[in-house]
């Protein structure tokens, strides 16, 4: 069955290209959102797998999303991995303090992405 | 990453080309609060900061790694201005907005795989630290906030920025408020929208922290960190009313230093008058309205899709036109009620036709300032970089116009600019003596006017020597003598449009290399344009652009020639006339004829077309009234003979395909209703045919 993936990133080039990566490195479906609200919005709808978010977005940002699947009874476990640009070392740290599971910088290789999605999720 | 596919490619160009623009106007508002002296907005920065973060990311990913690199100092000199830590001077200024232009060229690089030099990066980037060094550094206070003391829950989910203007608005003497409340999932973007219109005039929204912890699975439970000076109750009366009905409540302080104690014995000092008038945005409708806005900013769409909405209205409109027919019809033969029920729906679909039709319309409009922002930059590099002080007034940046005619509009205005600002105004020196202000000026204004907008640009330089315009025009064999002696003054100075023409010897770095005004011209030309040029010497020279305001949708005059149907597009057509055979005079084998003093061209269409065979051709009696559509392109004028103007109606071009696409003349087909399908002429072509041909010569009026 394909693991189910909530992709959070303002830029649809960036969404469109980790969509892509993922797709092409195993049985994924994937559900693109582009604003922290937008993910929230999405989370209760279905069971997602593994989250993927970006951390700066506008009003509510990636930490703060991390900060709420953290404290959530029904996502407390899945898995978050951040994509993010380097050179926020603050940002990077604090995502990993709230619990993400992995911080991926941009730019990244497509096998980079699918390399770390299956550390999180071995059937993938 | 593997070779992108051009789908791909054209989405990252777009999703670029929108962050710069972004960039760009929020750096020209910070500039613009900076040296006036007022408040600045933090988001301002903050918003350019997260502009090369995402560009950053984006140039990335498509393996652009001199822009990326670029991005990457820029990103980090924007994030110590946004974190406080750097002061912002005009040299900083210099090279955030030498970015801009930056990215412009690696986008246009990147369209073709390829990306900025090395060298134009690394000299960049040697710029950007000078600039750095220069400003000075801002010591960051240490201190804790100021009294808060917020738990490290709260601390570890804030960005660095997010602490930062914590800090900053603490600093200020602003309080920090809890709003809470229950936000429905499906209805949250709009409620943090009205609770962010209803705040802003009274603070500064911090941070969001949406909690786990809610029951419901479809409601989230929200709080709200809001700075701001003004007390208590005037941040919920702001928000009382609000959809959300939302908890407010200040962020208690601890006793700590004596500091502290101080503003408790006496009541928060630095605070507003109590009473703050509520938000005038407050009411639903507006909040709504506001809301509605933020989400159509957000979507983009391939102007192609709205060619093919376009198309399929078109062709909405020709069944309209059969139903009418139809109608007419019946009632000729009968009136019954069921007729006028009909009548009724049929012309109910034609106002709704109507609408639908000029809201697509709407939909591909854009202001004008996407392009006049991008002027503003220039002029403001030019000048710096000639020393020649400058002024830019712009006006009119609201007016709209077809999105594919403000992107072709950039070059042809950039260029006359440049011209204007190189050798329009004169030095500083030069304009003392001449008794003029020592700074010049260049306006740029629009304005629109019924189906048409026109671009106005002036200066207030030296003006346009047509004498010396002519000279050339003479030594390059362009024109002979005898034309010459016919011009007038303006029409001399319209000589400038030739192809070949060009009063400097050397072209300046400034207004580019060997792209001359006829290059301005043609561009203007193939958006179905007009250029003019006025200049009084001394006093400067001024451009008008007359442009339609879309190409998607025109109108047209419907004309008969030899029996056939053509459509003339109404965006080229000056003025229409009746002209009696005995007008026509024959100069050089030329058919003319005098309008208002000028000499006007003729050209049959029927002779264009070859639509009659010579021993068909009836001699025209002196009493047959002929029709003739003075068409406009550029500065060049030509009467089209026809033999009857039908009616004015809107068309939608639809292309002949490209086995016909070589066709002289015939800009494509469209649909008149009764399946009668009628050739569009074009214009430009024709007017271009004949100009090389050297029949328009002399028609310039």
């Amino acid at each position: 069955m394909a693991v189910r993936v909530l992709l959070v990133d303002d830029s649809k080039t960036t969404r469109a290209f980790a969509a892509a990566a993922l797709e092409a490195g195993g049985d994924v479906e994937i559900t693109e959102a582009a604003t922290g609200i937008e993910a929230l919005k999405l989370l209760p709808r279905q069971q997602f797998d593994l989250v993927i978010t970006d951390i700066n977005m506008p009003d509510i940002n990636g930490l703060e999303l991390i900060k709420f699947t953290r404290t959530h009874e029904d996502y407390k476990n899945t898995p978050v991995l951040i994509i993010s640009t380097e050179g926020r070392d603050t940002d990077q740290r604090r995502a990993l303090e709230l619990g993400a599971n992995e911080y991926i910088i941009k730019p990244f290789e497509p096998d980079q992405l699918v390399a770390a999605v299956r550390r999180h999720l071995s059937r993938y | 990453m593997a070779g992108p596919s051009d789908k791909a490619l054209n989405e990252f160009l777009s999703e670029a080309q929108e962050i710069v623009e972004t960039f760009n106007r929020n750096l020209l508002d910070f500039d613009n609060q900076r040296s006036s002296g007022q408040a600045i907005d933090p988001d301002l920065i903050n918003e350019s900061f997260r502009a090369v973060h995402s560009l950053k990311g984006l140039v990335g990913l498509f393996g652009l790694t001199q822009t990326g690199e670029m991005a990457h100092a820029l990103e980090n000199l924007l994030d110590a201005i946004r974190l406080g830590k750097l002061d912002v001077r005009p040299e900083t200024m210099d090279v955030l907005f030498e970015a801009v232009e930056l990215f412009g060229q690696a986008l246009a690089a990147a369209s073709t795989g390829g990306d900025l030099e090395p060298t134009v990066v690394s000299g960049y980037l040697a710029r950007l630290r000078s600039a750095r060094d220069a400003a000075g550094t801002v010591e960051e206070s240490d201190d804790q906030f100021g009294g808060y003391q917020f738990p490290a829950s709260l601390l570890s989910v804030l960005t660095e920025y997010e602490e930062h203007r914590l800090r900053e608005n603490i600093k200020s003497g602003a309080m920090i408020y809890r709003v809470s409340g229950q936000f429905d999932l499906m209805t949250i973007d709009k409620g943090i929208e009205e609770i962010k219109q209803r705040s802003k005039p009274v603070g500064e929204i911090v941070t969001y922290l949406p909690s786990g912890d809610s029951s419901d699975p479809n409601m989230l439970e929200l709080q709200i960190l809001i700075a701001s000076r003004s007390p208590l109750a005037a941040l919920r009366e702001v928000l009382d009313g609000a959809d959300v009905e939302v908890e407010v409540e200040e962020v208690p302080r601890t006793t700590t230093p004596a500091m502290t104690a101080a503003r408790r014995a006496a009541p928060p000092p630095p605070v507003e008058p109590a009473v703050v008038t509520p938000p005038p945005v407050a009411r639903d409708s507006d909040v709504a309205i506001g809301t509605l806005r933020s989400v159509s900013q957000s979507v983009r769409v391939d102007i192609r899709k709205l060619d093919a909405l376009m198309n399929a209205v078109g062709e909405l409109g020709i069944v309209h036109a059969g139903l009418e027919r139809l109608l007419v019809e019946l009632v000729s033969k009968n009136l019954s009620d069921e007729c006028r029920a009909l009548r009724h729906e049929v012309r109910a679909l034609e106002r709704k036709l109507a609408e639908l039709q000029s809201g697509i319309l709407e939909v591909r409009m854009v202001p004008l300032r996407q392009v006049f922002d991008k002027l503003t930059r220039v002029v403001r590099k030019v000048s710096r970089s000639i020393g020649k002080q400058i002024r830019l007034e712009i006006s009119g940046g609201d007016t709209e116009l077809d999105k594919l005619i403000v992107e072709e509009l950039s070059d042809p205005l950039m260029h006359i600019i440049r011209n204007a600002i190189d050798h329009g105004i004169e030095s500083a020196g030069e304009r003392v003596a001449a008794g003029k202000p020592e700074i010049g000026t260049v306006s740029v204004s629009a304005l629109q006017q019924g189906n048409r907008v026109m671009v106005i640009v002036s200066d207030d330089g030296r003006g346009i020597d047509e004498e010396r315009i002519a000279e050339v025009a003479l030594q390059r064999g362009l024109v002979d003598a005898a034309d010459l002696r016919e011009m007038t003054r303006r029409d001399r100075l319209n000589l400038m449009f030739l192809p070949g023409m060009s009063t400097r010897e050397e072209a300046t770095a400034l207004s580019g290399r060997g792209v001359g005004l006829d290059v301005v011209k043609t561009n203007i030309a193939h958006l179905s344009g007009i250029i003019d040029v006025t200049s009084t010497p001394g006093h400067g020279t001024q451009w008008t652009i007359t442009l339609p305001i879309t190409l998607a949708i025109i109108q047209a005059i419907i004309v008969k020639v030899a029996g056939r149907t053509y459509a003339v597009p109404l965006n080229s057509v000056v003025e229409s006339l009746t002209v009696e055979p005995s007008e026509i005079r024959t100069v050089e084998g030329r058919e003319v004829v005098t309008l208002r003093n000028h000499t006007l061209r003729l050209a049959r269409v029927a002779d264009i077309f070859g639509l009659r065979a010579p021993d068909t051709v009836t001699p025209a009696s002196p009493d047959d009234i002929m029709y003739v559509i003075v068409v406009g392109i550029a500065q060049h004028r030509l009467g089209l003979v026809v033999d009857e103007l039908v009616s004015q109606q809107d068309i939608v071009i639809k292309s002949l395909g490209r086995a016909l696409s070589a066709i002289r003349g015939i800009a494509g087909a469209t649909e008149l209703g009764g399946q009668r399908t009628v050739l569009v002429l074009d214009v430009p072509g024709l007017v271009e045919e004949l100009v090389k041909r050297g029949v328009a010569k002399e028609v310039a009026a």
